[in-house]
């Protein structure tokens, strides 16, 4: 077996991994806020992709690219991250907010219609072939690495990675240290009795909802600028890899959806690489098999004891 | 013969005992209640029973066999049925057809006969709804089979539960505060009620708060406190026993 | 107003957030090497000039579509005054009786007779097509809208019945009829297999756990039998009835072609589906079902053993999806994995809710909302089908907030007792 090849996946399994544990944050902040899996999460994480790339088009079009790769990136970053969270605060407002009292599968369904709509919706607006992410922003990232061993690291991973990781510090920092961080954990304990302690419930579940779809429209861009293409279709795959991610961790928990991320991206990586690309999907399935029936509250997660 | 009885049941959620340590002995064609102050275990006491929660420890004993964590439907099936302190109706089903599903444990018609229609099918749908309308008729809904459960009366609601309950051919019959929030004239209905089911050869386990219930049908009274028996015996014993008096009361 | 205003900030939002989507496209430069955003100057027309136009143009389809809506809400209306009435006077009771079914199995007799000989090729492929979902849209319900259990691979079962059919045929010869009963077994042993580690899950956790088994399904399909399509011979498939005989002629001029057998063996389908689905709701069995999705904790405390009738409910959906995989692919005389997808999952599953959750009538309603009506308007309406998923979608979200009973509510039978019922047994 060759080892360089194997320490480069697995790198590669971690700078993806990345990826899916900024998706899995946002699919374990609303389970822990409202109970419910955001089957949309993932048409965010596309929509990510896509307002990222045609932002990247409009500012070649106008010639800003003279401001440099980095700073188009983050332009481009920004972009993602503002369409993406209006499309998460929409969703949530037309979608789950009305449907907050009625029976545990009503809410799933709803999540289901709007994934189809929003996937289908980016069908007809877009394109229904794969689009390209524009190499020019990507290919220098590429070009730059360095070599450890017989391994190659690109700049691009360690970019994402350390993106990510910023992210997610910033993530931790805002839930440990801020007011409204404050907030989102006491609605995650108990809705009710952080809205009768005077929170403002549902302004805390939008911005749940508006954090999560941002951090998944970065996640998103980067994966797209990694994968170098996207398709109206990816959210569905990687959002089902990044929910099994979630659930690895321990649902509802934070660094438990971290952890996922890089291990599903590792067994991702490394499947891929051992029985072939098409062999991902099932072992993200076999993985999530096997958690739900050997440890259902994941690695991280606590045991929460029902009272009838 | 004892019909129930509870060996040191204990109940632990993490930290908190809810049920300490209950030994309880009830015979048949009693009625017995229990009662205690809010939040002393006695809802949790029925779960432990029922196999809803499992026992951290401790025994429970129906007709002599042993059916500590079994599953609830179980115990239902052998003879062990309850009625919740929250109304738990089936909302979209007729009233008729809740008290039908009460008679699950007792048919036989399975999934291909069903699928079918057969004779013997058809004919068990028939004894199903007679018996489910005599069990309307004997708690006084009978005028209301085709009732959604959910358009029925709060103190209907109540009546339904224990037909439905009752369905299931109980020989210990648990009911969770089977007289609250009903007016006085109400209550009176359900004492009737539980003394018709008790000379019927039931016997009744009940939680209430009501005391003119627990006084007025019970053959003895239990009282939790924090999840501990304080006292047991008939109504005139409970009801001045310093203990209970503190418990209910306070101190002073 | 504040609703009305509410609904108009509203629109304008979400046109504001969609409008980068719509009117700005990236495209390559082949000539420069780099990419650009183009404004797509032909939708912003199309939204401006084109649309008005084609609103005013077509405004006698939207006052029949309004009439249409006016009509159905005043008969909702009069049917809930009046179904009290017709309870005390039990119409239903009609409908049980032996009669009446024998004429109501006439009169559809007589009505595919009728199509089969003055009703062209393209209308009667709708027809069938309407009624294999008919019929898969009923096992669905079994589940979803009766137990209330949301299976989301349900698609991957019936690839699982369309296969064990393509397969028994390229190796075996075997036909359509032939493959029915193993393409029900071996369906409801994988339903069984996959229910038995996932039924005790949460609902949206088991869901899920259906949705990863549809696509593994998908998956080994691809990579085991092969990406191609398995032809199914003519020979196997449901045979076209031509004869001689002086009746036949007389009834169908033209014979019986393939498509127009196959409208009646999948009629026959529908019919028995409603009859065992009417029977099960009827049943000891289906009621204890509709308690376990209205409070699993009651119906445990009421004798009734929950997850031994979730795994039942899951196992004869998936043989139910299964026996139908096998008519759709004798139907379109191949199988591909591309035909079992999540799509089809989604758009099952939104034929079921939009006709009604657990009603019997329900998924034969949202059959014919969601796939025949598009198609009989596709010319007229073409953006219909097109857009299909996204009305699906959306519909799906408007019905659970608005009408999560779907059409055709729970509006079950009720179940009356009189002595006559009784005796005549019917």
């Amino acid at each position: 077996m060759n080892l360089g090849v194997e320490l480069e996946t697995i790198i590669g399994g971690i700078s993806r991994g990345a990826i899916y544990a900024l998706v899995a944050i946002g699919y374990t902040m609303v389970y822990g806020i409202l109970g419910m899996i955001n089957f949309a999460h993932g048409e965010i994480y596309m929509l990510g992709m896509f307002a990222g790339i045609i932002m990247l088009a409009v500012l070649t079009t106008l010639g800003l690219t003279a401001l440099g790769i980095a700073v188009c990136l983050v332009i481009g970053l920004l972009a993602a991250m503002v369409l993406a969270a209006a499309f998460g605060f929409s969703n949530e407002r037309i979608a789950y907010r009305p449907l907050r009292r009625a029976h545990t599968l009503a809410p799933l369904i709803s999540a289901i219609g709007v994934s189809t709509f929003l996937q289908n919706f980016v069908m007809n607006a877009q394109t229904k072939d794969k689009l390209d992410f524009p190499r020019a922003f990507s290919e220098p990232l590429w070009n730059i690495g360095w070599n450890i061993g017989s391994a190659h690291i690109a700049l691009i991973q360690v970019i994402v990675l350390v993106m990510a990781v910023v992210l997610m510090a910033g993530l931790h920092l805002f839930v440990a240290h801020t007011k409204l961080g404050k907030a989102m954990r006491a609605c995650a304990q108990d809705k009710t009795m952080a809205g009768l302690v005077g929170i403002p419930v549902d302004r805390v579940i939008s911005v749940t909802f508006i954090i999560g779809s941002a951090l998944a429209a970065a996640a998103g861009l980067m994966a797209a600028m990694y994968n170098g293409q996207t398709r109206f279709d990816v959210g569905y795959t990687a959002g089902i890899a990044a929910f099994t991610a979630a659930v690895l961790g321990g649902i509802g928990n934070i660094p438990g959806a971290m952890l996922g991320g890089f291990l599903i991206g590792l067994v991702e990586d490394l499947t891929a690489y051992h029985l072939g690309a098409d062999w991902k999907q099932v072992a993200v399935f076999v993985v999530l098999m096997t958690v739900l029936i050997v440890r259902p509250r994941g690695l991280l997660g606590e045991r929460v004891a029902d009272k009838v | 013969m004892t019909i129930l009885e509870t060996r040191r049941l204990t109940k632990c959620f993490g930290g908190l005992t809810a049920v300490d340590a209950v030994n309880l002995q009830v015979e048949q064609g009693e009625i017995v209640s229990i009662i205690g102050p809010n939040g002393a275990g006695k809802t949790t006491y029925f779960n432990c029973l029922t196999g809803i929660y499992p026992a951290t420890s401790g025994a429970i004993l129906f007709r002599g066999s042993d059916i500590t964590n079994r599953k609830p439907f179980v115990v239902t099936r052998l003879g062990v049925a309850r009625t919740f302190q929250n109304v738990r109706l089936f909302a979209e089903m007729s009233a008729l057809e809740n008290v039908m599903v009460g008679q699950y444990c007792r048919t036989r018609a399975g999934v291909l006969r069903g699928l079918l229609r057969t004779p013997f099918a058809r004919r068990e749908f028939s004894q199903t709804a007679t018996h489910a309308m005599e069990l309307l008729e004997f708690v006084g809904l009978g005028h209301q089979t085709h009732t959604w459960g959910r358009n029925l009366a709060y103190g209907e609601q109540r009546r339904l539960e224990i037909a439905r309950a009752l369905a299931t051919q109980p020989e210990l019959l648990l009911l969770d505060e089977p007289a609250a929030g009903m007016n006085p004239q109400e209550v009176g209905a359900i004492i009737e009620l539980i003394r018709k089911i008790r000379d019927q050869g039931k016997t009744v386990l009940l939680i209430e708060h009501h005391m003119r219930v627990v006084t007025g049908i019970s053959d003895r009274i239990v009282v939790l406190d924090y999840g501990e028996k304080i006292a047991e015996g008939t109504p005139k014993d409970v009801c001045a026993d310093p203990r209970v008096i503190e418990a209910y009361l306070g101190k002073g | 107003m504040n609703n009305g205003r509410r609904i108009v900030a509203w629109f304008f939002w979400l046109a504001l957030i969609a409008s980068p989507l719509v009117f700005v496209r990236p495209v390559y430069d082949w000539a420069n090497g780099t990419w650009r955003a183009e404004f797509r100057a032909d939708r912003w027309q199309m939204l401006w000039h084109e649309a008005p136009m084609w609103l005013v143009r077509h405004w006698t389809d939207f006052l029949t579509a309004a009439g249409l809506i006016a009509a159905g809400v005043a008969i909702s209306w009069g049917w809930r005054r009046a179904r009290p009435k017709l309870a005390a006077a039990t119409p239903w009771r009609a409908l049980d009786d032996w009669r009446t079914q024998l004429l109501g199995f006439v009169g559809i007799v007589m009505m595919l007779v009728l199509v089969c000989r003055h009703v062209g090729d393209t209308e009667i492929e709708w027809a069938v097509m309407a009624c294999t979902y008919m019929v898969l849209a009923m096992g669905l319900n079994l589940t979803v809208g009766m137990t209330g259990l949301l299976v989301l691979g349900y698609a991957g079962f019936v690839a699982i019945g369309a296969y064990t059919f393509a397969v028994l045929h390229t190796q075996f010869g075997a036909s359509f009829w032939m493959a029915l009963a193993p393409a029900a077994v071996i369906g409801g042993a994988l339903g069984f297999l996959l229910g038995l580690p996932s039924i005790r899950l949460r609902g949206d956790y088991l869901a899920i756990v259906t949705l990863g088994f549809g696509e593994t399904v998908r998956f080994l399909i691809k990579n085991v039998i092969g990406e191609q399509s398995l032809v199914i011979a003519r020979d196997a498939r449901v045979p076209s009835l031509m004869s001689e005989n002086v009746a036949w002629r007389w009834l169908f001029p033209d014979g019986l072609s393939r498509l127009k057998t196959e409208l009646w063996v999948v009629a026959v389908g529908v019919l028995l589906s409603l009859w065992l689905v009417r029977n099960l709701m009827l049943s000891r069995i289906g009621r204890a079902w509709i308690a376990i999705r209205e409070d699993e904790t009651a119906a445990a405390a009421m004798g009734i053993p929950a997850v031994r009738l979730k795994l039942l409910a899951f196992t004869l959906s998936a043989a139910w999806a299964a026996v139908a995989g096998v008519f759709y692919v004798a139907h379109n005389t191949s199988a591909n994995p591309e035909m079992f997808g999540f799509s089809e999952s989604v758009l099952i599953l939104s034929m079921v809710v939009l006709g009604g959750m657990g009603s019997l009538w329900g998924p034969v309603a949202g059959a014919l909302v969601l796939y025949f009506v598009p198609e009989l308007l596709r010319d007229r309406f073409p953006l219909l089908l097109s857009y299909r998923p996204m009305m699906v979608g959306a519909l799906m979200v408007a019905m659970m907030i608005y009408r999560p009973q779907g059409l055709l509510g729970t509006l079950r039978r009720k179940i009356e007792l009189t002595a006559d019922e009784e005796e005549t047994g019917s």
